[in-house]
């Protein structure tokens, strides 16, 4: 064999199943009447839009329950960027069957965004803060329940939708609703210390990814 | 719902089966029909069906070796491709797409079945294997590339499960690296040397015979 890359030296393997080809059974039609509905394409797109709206507004509620912090003292940008980081992941990751390039990478290439993006803007519109073990486990519980209906909801937006690396892709989703909780707790946290953000608000992403896939691997493989 | 698969409307319900021999798929003509199916146009399904079944289920039968298992899979294969329809990206190539899906259809039942049955393997399959000559001894080229499409199924079913889908999508079901890259959900690197692998050892395997 000239190169270890070259498919058609493979070819002087004769297959061993060529017989099945003339011999094997037609294979009738399934009754397909008879199988659970399924929905279609525009149907599916439907259901996005609105998993992605409700993910929003299920955010913007609790942090209406919790009550705005006084002041601002968070980049409006801030929640823009984070409100747009899923969306995006999700068409990144929905693009991804389509492309030939490495989908793995391509997949480790929004989570690594997403991660960026929450150092960066958090590194940003960081200020003074007192952390108290309190206050951090306060918002680590919080931020986590902000992060698990998005998740839950993009799961369930994403059924049966991954045939490969939905282990991956599944965690990308719970990254994307841990970035979009971690955001939205920023308008009522009023603690701005570096070590805070990062720790307490930071921590329940990936507490959001493994929860997604823990829950999520199963729904959304096809 | 209205999604549902049926037969009136679109395509006329089509009776006829292909042979399992010869798809003749055109890949266009194929993704265009996933389209309409992912689309909402249910009478595609049959089409679909009669077009891909072959194939699909000839890769299931190399991967698991049991025609009835692969017959079985094949079924499942086709549930959840209808299962995932909606998620079909518009332009996307069916062919990865649905191989992927018997992929995972054949990996589920590895993994169900590991343990329980640790002497079914690809060995034990009847398929595959040339009709016997009737009566008296064969010529030797008959006997000899006998010996080698046996030596071929042993080996295939020896190899690790990477290499053996590697090889099998590449030089048996005619995917191009980058579609069996795909499927694989790795680079087509990865699926080179695999693929490369598995060669090495068939060309180990053949060579032992020719030295008997």
């Amino acid at each position: 064999m000239s190169s270890p890359l070259d498919p058609k030296d493979l070819l002087d393997i004769p297959d061993p199943f060529a017989a099945s080809k003339r011999t094997g059974d037609p294979l009738a039609p399934p009754d397909v009447s008879a199988w659970p509905s399924s929905p279609t394409r525009p149907r599916t797109r439907g259901v996005r839009v609105v998993a992605v709206v409700a993910a929003v507004a299920f955010e913007l509620l609790l942090v209406w329950k919790m009550g705005l912090r006084s002041g601002g003292g968070f980049g409006p940008s801030l929640v823009g960027v984070a409100v747009l980081l899923p969306t995006v992941a999700v068409v990144l990751l929905l693009s991804a069957v389509r492309t030939s390039a490495s989908r793995r990478g391509h997949v480790l290439g929004v989570v690594a965004l997403a991660a960026l993006v929450f150092v960066v803007t958090t590194l940003l519109t960081g200020g003074e803060g007192e952390s108290s073990l309190v206050g951090m486990g306060r918002c680590v519980v919080g931020t986590s329940m902000m992060a698990a209906g998005p998740a839950v909801l993009a799961i369930l937006a994403m059924r049966h939708a991954f045939v490969t690396g939905a282990s991956l892709r599944t965690a990308a989703l719970g990254v994307g609703a841990g970035v979009l909780a971690a955001a939205a707790t920023r308008l009522y946290c009023p603690n701005d210390g570096l070590g805070h953000v990062l720790v307490s608000h930071g921590l329940p992403i990936a507490l959001a990814a493994a929860f997604a896939v823990a829950l999520g691997t199963r729904v959304t493989r096809a | 719902m209205g999604t549902e698969p049926s037969t009136a409307g679109g395509l006329p319900p089509s009776t006829h089966v292909a042979p399992s021999g010869s798809p003749e798929i055109r890949a266009a003509e194929l993704d265009g029909l996933m389209d309409r199916y992912a689309a909402g146009d249910a009478a595609t399904f049959r089409e679909l069906h009669r077009q891909l079944a072959p194939r699909l289920r000839l890769f299931l039968l190399r991967l698991s070796g049991k025609p009835t298992v692969a017959d079985d899979l094949v079924q499942e294969a086709f549930l959840r491709m209808h299962r995932a329809r909606g998620t079909f990206t518009k332009g996307a190539a069916v062919i990865p797409w649905s191989y992927a899906i018997a992929r995972n259809v054949f990996i589920d039942h590895a993994r169900a079945r590991k343990g329980k049955d640790p002497s079914s393997s690809v060995e034990d399959l009847p398929e595959g294997r040339e009709p016997r000559a009737e009566g008296g001894a064969e010529p030797d080229a008959e006997l000899a590339a006998k010996q080698m499409l046996e030596v071929v199924r042993a080996t295939l079913a020896r190899l690790p499960d990477a290499h053996r889908e590697a090889f099998v999508l590449v030089r048996f079901e005619g995917l191009s690296i980058a579609e069996a890259a795909v499927v694989l959900d790795t680079s087509e690197a990865n699926v080179k040397v695999r693929a490369f692998r598995a060669y090495e050892a068939f060309r180990a395997a053949l060579k032992e015979v020719e030295k008997r």
